[in-house]
This record gives structure tokens, C-alpha cells and sequence, in this order.
């Protein structure tokens, strides 16, 4: 049963939406509110960027990616805890350090605030896994949703091998 | 099949595979134990986030946890338990970790059937001889090399063992155009390389097709083709169609139960709804890889083993082996080099044993060495990733983050070296059962103490630092190489020493158990010194060394 609600979830649809959309389709769904969950796609946004010849997170379809691995019962309780935490404590670490939002702030704001964050070593943790999730959907199999058309693989000219999963052969279906 | 079975086998991996063969090859009834699922080729995909970034392919690390405990720097013992992942599992599955082998196959030489005879005694391990030699097991390892199928080509080398058939019987796999570079530079350093066997066909055979050449993706994978030599698509399907042959996925067994006379005379096991069963057999055999193995053991409590089955001695457990050495890389951009090195496919297999024993003024009295690899890293792009995110102390990320990732993986390789030393047997690495943490169905987990002699460490560099001569050589870009005291989770062995002093060993030299005249133990730990090789070869040449025994005596 479990296994069919999180293939449905990777069914939904939900790659159809971006931004703001998709960020409160994810938290109705989650249990993180609609701002941590911005502040995930912005943090992924600034950690991958996107670039006209290199795919960033939101080519890679990151966010939903995340939303899967809170889902995703291989993945271990307590890093799960840690990741579902980021998002407020980042918020807070913005509003103490940088005496704004951390949405509010610009690319530059970001960078200076995420290394500040990245020196408390709870917040460096949670970075260092938001971009091993991010780095995951960048270049992971499309058959999981993310990395799509394998754009990632080519533009570093990378080649799967054989066989490839498929829809049924996903890890968390065998 | 129903009813009594000539013979129950408790795991599936290369182990087991071979008794389960030539036993149903011979007529008997064997029932093959598994608590994993059962997988084939279909099932098992190039799928990085199911290899390497979930544990897909080994027990839920809740459900399923070990304690291990670690020697700190300050000479104490730190204690993990690995309920959140790090266990020490590989392959719970049909054919267990034989399906994520990368194949690199290696006999041992005949040095290392006594090494205590050859080199004498080490202050700090328990090195004992065997009491076979390598003449016992040579017609095995050639056997082992038609029966699941070795590829490769004898090259002569200072170190090479003798064989008893001129070559292999399955031509080499392709070749990476780097392996001519690394031959020409080894060369150049006097060195002696040579083509890495693999347990891997070139070309089909029976119903197994050959390699589709994944480069650098074969271990931690399952092979979608069976090339692969696993214990599944080598051996079992094989002893499934004798139609003597059953195997049981999802079948936990919990312990072995013997009588009063110390005669094993059942297996009890949970099936996948948790329902418990009792199934009987004249004949046990116990091939669950050297941690699991052990704790079995020790859980099969009964009225003449109060310690633990076959452990009158106190030996079940003691003396676990991992392999020692070190390991290195190199990073190959594709722009310095005239040869075109973008190919994705065939393999580097290259090997060097030079220093398989270590003749070298400058680090004292002859001693023991070992094998170098020359092998890709692996190819999971997923993982170069992430071996770019870190620098110093900080994290890399942003367009700096790209532009390393293009460097890395678009404009060039990394080649890996892998340095295999003995392991010694020592006080400090064993197997007991955990007094406190129990698995999901209530028993104790291994608890595995995982320490290492120093010179593990001593040799391990030796042999790093000459591979890294050639790797400067052959042109490789930031040279890393160094020696690890931490154990490879994949390399297992020891734990049920075989000998002929029931005193010292837990099992005979025909991997019987002094104790316990029907149960066999066939995995890698009867082994009282691994050799400076992966263990597999001699696992598989070993299992039917003694199936045939088995069957030539009538013990079964």
C-alpha cells in the first residue's frame, strides 16, 4: 500500500507546478508549512543554480524530489527530523544575523547568510544533505521524476548503463 | 518438496551455491534457506539511488541493526549501533553479496596456506597455518574457473601462482584504452602487470548472457545479464534445474536445534508473515557470511553447547578477517593525454603483485605484501557528485559547484587502486552476541569489534606508495594514496577457523564441525588467514572442495 501512495506521488502531476504552486501543493500534503517549503527552493535555487547550458535544482525537479525523501521509508528517521528542522532554523538564523527574511534577502544575502549558517554545525549539516538530495535529483535517474529527458547526464556526458530501472523496478518497489 | 531433507543450507551466496549444486547434482534432497527476497536479472537495474544512496539491497538497518564497535584514538572502544545505516550486511538476497561483486578474482598463493611456517610468528596475531595447502585447493580454484565462469589471460610475473591448466577458459573482457597506458608506465617502473581475472563471461554461456560492459558499475550492482558470476546466475539456477534443489526466500532462520547427543536436528525459521517453522534435514550446512554466520552459531544454543553451537572451544566468532590496505586515486583529464580515454564500457583490469611478499631492505626482514587493483571508481555519478561538495572544511556549492562538476566528470576520469593485505588475526576483531540491543523479532545482533594489527596499516601503505609511483607515472593528476585501518564491510572472513586441533579451531580441515558431526560451515570462515586477495574465488573453490568431499565420504 505504501509503496503505491508514494508511486502516485511521484505520479501526480505535481511537476506540472513550480514556484510558489508548488510549494503549497507540498505543504498541504507534508506537514511543512508553504514557507519552509519556499525557503527549501530558494536554498536549493541558490546551491544549484540554474544556467542556459547546465541544469540547476528546479530543471532537476528538486523540490519534489525532497518532498519524496520525507516520504521515503529508506531513508532514516533521524535525518528526516533533521531536514523537516531546516527550514525554521535557517528563517531564524536569517532574521538574527541578517535582521531580515531570509526570501527577502538577494542572491548575495543568501550566499552570506548560508555561510553563516553553514558554521553552526546543525545548519552545516542540513546543507551539506539538502545538496546531497539536490545533487540526487540533478542527476539521478527520470524515471524517478527528476533529472528530466537525462538532460544532466548529457550536459556532463555521462552515459547510464544497462539496464536502466523502470517504472516497476524503482528501489522502493523491489 | 515436503518432508525430511537430505540437506538444509542456511544462506545462498557463493558459499552455499556450490554444496547446493553438486548435492542436487548427485540426487539429494536440499532445501536452500534465504532470508531475503529473490531477485533476478530483471530485477536488478543500473539504479544508483538503489545501489548506493538507499539500502535497498541490504536489511532494513532498523529492523536489522549491529553494534560495532571501533578502537578510538585514545586506545578505548567506542560502540555504534548501526540502527540508522553502517551496518555490515551486504546482499540480503538470493545469492547474497556475490550479486554486488565487482568480480576481481584472485587465487591465493602458496604462501599463504602457512605463513606462520614461512615468515614466523607476529607479537599481536593469531597466525596460524592451514591445514591444507594450496595443492589441495588448486583443482578447485581451476574448476571454479569453468564452473562460474573466470575470465582473463596468464601473464607470467615474479609472484604468480602454479596452475594445473595452461589458461583461462573465457577470454579477457574488454579493455579500457588506459589499461595499454598503464601497462606501458608500469613497465617503464619495472613492474610486472597483469590482466585482472573477473568472474565476469565475455561472451554468453548456457543461459547466461555475456557482459554489456558498465565500465565501473558492476559492484554494489546486481548484473542485468548474468554475465556476472554470482552464486545465483552461476550456480543456483543450475541446481534448481537438477529439480532436486529448493529454495525458501524470506526464511529467517533464528537457530539451529540439536539433541542431546549435540546432533543437529532441525532448522527453526520465520517465514516473510513472521509465522515460525521447524524444518528438518540429516544434514546442515551454515554459509550466511562470516559475521552472520557466527552469530547463528552462537544464538543455536542446546544441551551439549550452552555457549553457542561448535563453541565448546570459545572460537565461534574469534579471529574475524576483513582485508587490510590502503587504497588511492587518480584524476586523468582527458586533454593530457594524446590516447582518447572517453570510453564508457570496458573495463581497466589491471593487477599487480610484485610485492606479494615484500623483499625490501628498507622495511626489514622478508614479510608478507599483497595484490594492487587498478580499478575505475566507480560510476555512479551520483557519487562523484558528491565527492565534490566538500573543500577544506567548507561546502562547495553554486556555479562553483558546476564548473567542478564538469572538471570531474565531464573533462576527465579518476582511476582508483585498491591495495589488499592480510588482515591479521587478531584478539581485537571478533564476533559476540550484543547483551543489550535485540533485532526487530527479538535477538541478540553481532556485535563486531573491529580491531586491526598495525601492520595492516605498515603494509597497506607499502603497497599504496608503490601504486601511487605508478599513477604519477602514468600521468595522474592529484595523486592521493593511503593505508586504512578500517575494515571493508564487503570483505569478510574468519570467525570458524578450520584445523586439526579441535582446541584452537572450530572447524575440521573439511569444514566440519569438531563438535557437530552434521553441520558444515562454508563460507569464508573457516578461513584462519584471509591472504592478500578478495575472498570470493576462494570461497566458491573451497564450498566445493568440501561438497565433494561430502559426497565421497558419505556423509551425505
Amino acid at each position: 500500500m505504501k509503496a503505491w501512495s508514494r508511486r502516485r506521488f511521484l505520479a501526480a502531476g505535481a511537476f506540472a507546478l513550480s514556484g510558489p504552486a508548488l510549494a503549497e501543493a507540498l505543504a498541504a500534503r507534508t506537514g511543512l508549512g508553504v514557507t519552509d517549503w519556499r525557503i527549501v527552493d530558494a536554498v536549493q535555487a541558490h546551491l544549484l543554480p540554474s544556467e542556459p547550458d547546465a541544469p540547476g535544482a528546479r530543471e532537476a525537479n528538486a523540490l519534489l524530489w525532497l518532498a519524496f525523501v520525507l516520504e521515503d521509508p529508506k531513508v532514516p528517521a533521524e535525518l528526516k527530523t533533521l531536514l523537516r528542522a531546516g527550514p525554521a532554523r535557517l528563517a531564524r538564523h536569517s532574521r538574527t544575523h541578517g535582521g531580515t527574511e531570509f526570501l527577502h534577502l538577494d542572491e548575495a544575502g543568501r550566499e552570506r547568510i548560508l555561510r553563516s549558517f553553514e558554521e553552526d554545525p546543525e545548519g552545516r549539516r542540513w546543507l551539506q544533505e539538502i545538496l546531497g538530495f539536490t545533487l540526487e535529483a540533478l542527476l539521478g535517474d527520470p524515471v524517478y521524476g527528476v533529472n528530466p529527458g537525462g538532460r544532466a547526464w548529457k550536459w556532463l556526458g555521462w552515459r547510464p548503463g544497462f539496464r536502466r530501472p523502470d517504472a516497476e523496478t524503482r528501489y522502493f518497489l523491489l | 518438496m515436503n518432508g525430511e531433507y537430505d540437506c538444509c543450507i542456511v544462506g545462498s551466496g557463493a558459499g552455499a551455491a556450490p554444496v547446493a549444486l553438486r548435492l542436487a547434482q548427485a540426487g539429494r534432497r536440499v532445501l536452500v534457506l534465504e532470508k531475503g527476497p529473490w531477485w533476478r536479472e530483471d530485477d536488478f537495474r543500473k539504479d544508483e539511488l538503489a545501489c548506493c544512496q538507499r539500502p535497498t539491497y541490504v536489511p532494513d538497518p532498523a529492523l536489522e541493526p549491529q553494534v560495532v564497535e571501533e578502537e578510538r584514538d585514545d586506545g578505548g572502544w567506542g560502540r555504534r549501533v548501526t540502527d540508522q545505516g553502517g551496518g555490515f550486511w551486504n546482499g540480503n538476497c538470493v545469492g547474497g553479496s556475490s550479486n554486488f561483486m565487482s568480480g576481481f578474482f584472485h587465487r591465493l598463493k602458496p604462501v599463504d596456506f602457512h605463513l606462520r611456517e614461512t615468515f614466523g610468528p607476529i607479537a599481536g596475531a593469531n597466525v596460524a597455518d592451514w591445514p591444507i595447502s594450496y595443492a589441495d585447493l588448486e583443482p578447485w580454484y581451476a574448476l571454479v574457473e569453468r564452473e562460474v565462469g573466470v575470465s582473463g589471460r596468464v601473464v607470467a610475473h615474479p609472484h604468480a601462482e602454479p596452475r594445473s591448466t595452461p589458461d583461462f577458459p573465457f577470454p579477457p573482457t574488454a579493455e579500457h584504452p588506459v589499461s595499454a597506458l598503464i601497462d606501458a608506465a608500469a613497465e617503464g617502473l619495472g613492474m610486472h602487470p597483469f590482466p585482472t581475472p573477473r568472474a565476469i563471461l565475455p561472451h554468453p554461456l548456457g543461459k547466461r548472457a555475456g557482459c554489456r560492459y558498465n565500465g565501473g558499475f558492476c559492484g554494489a550492482t546486481g548484473c542485468s545479464t548474468g554475465a556476472k558470476g554470482s552464486a545465483r546466475a552461476a550456480l543456483l539456477d543450475r541446481a534448481l534445474a537438477t529439480g532436486h534443489c529448493e529454495i525458501r526466500p524470506h526464511s529467517r532462520v533464528t537457530r539451529l536445534l540439536s539433541d542431546a547427543r549435540g546432533r543437529l536436528y532441525a532448522a527453526e525459521y520465520l517465514d516473510a508473515t513472521g509465522e515460525r517453522h521447524r524444518l528438518r534435514a540429516r544434514l546442515f550446512v551454515v554459509a550466511c557470511q562470516a559475521i552472520e554466520t557466527a552469530r547463528l552459531l552462537l544464538l543455536s544454543r542446546g544441551p551439549r553447547f550452552p555457549h553457542g553451537l561448535a563453541n565448546g572451544s570459545g572460537q565461534v566468532g574469534r579471529n574475524l578477517l576483513f582485508a587490510g590496505g590502503g587504497a588511492g586515486s587518480a584524476f586523468l583529464p582527458y586533454a593530457a593525454f594524446e590516447t582518447d580515454l572517453r570510453s564508457f564500457g570496458p573495463f581497466i583490469n589491471r593487477a599487480l603483485q610484485d610485492w606479494y611478499v615484500i623483499d625490501d631492505p628498507a622495511v626489514g626482514p622478508r614479510r608478507k605484501g599483497g595484490t594492487i587493483d587498478l580499478i575505475h571508481a566507480h560510476h555512479g555519478v551520483i557519487g562523484h557528485a558528491l565527492r565534490q561538495i566538500r573543500k577544506g572544511r567548507g561546502l562547495v556549492w553554486g556555479k562553483a559547484l558546476k564548473r567542478r562538476l564538469e572538471r570531474r566528470i565531464r573533462d576527465g576520469m579518476l582511476i582508483k587502486i585498491e591495495a589488499f593485505c592480510d588482515w591479521l588475526p587478531v584478539d581485537d576483531c571478533r564476533v559476540t552476541l550484543d547483551p543489550r540491543v535485540k533485532d526487530h523479532w527479538g535477538l541478540p545482533v553481532a556485535r563486531v569489534r573491529t580491531g586491526f594489527h598495525v601492520r595492516n596499516l605498515e603494509v597497506g601503505w607499502y603497497l599504496a606508495s608503490q601504486a601511487g609511483r605508478l599513477l604519477k607515472a602514468l600521468g595522474g593528476r592529484d595523486v592521493l594514496v593511503f593505508a586504512s585501518g578500517a575494515p571493508p564491510t564487503n570483505l569478510q572472513a574468519g570467525g570458524c577457523r578450520f584445523g586439526t586441533d579441535p582446541a584452537v579451531s572450530v572447524l575440521d580441515p573439511w569444514c566440519r564441525a569438531h563438535e557437530v558431526e552434521n553441520l558444515y560451515v562454508t563460507d569464508g570462515s573457516f578461513m584462519p588467514t584471509g591472504g592478500s586477495v578478495p575472498y570470493t574465488w576462494t570461497i566458491y573453490a573451497n564450498a566445493f572442495r568440501v561438497a565433494d568431499h561430502m559426497l565421497r565420504t558419505g556423509a551425505i
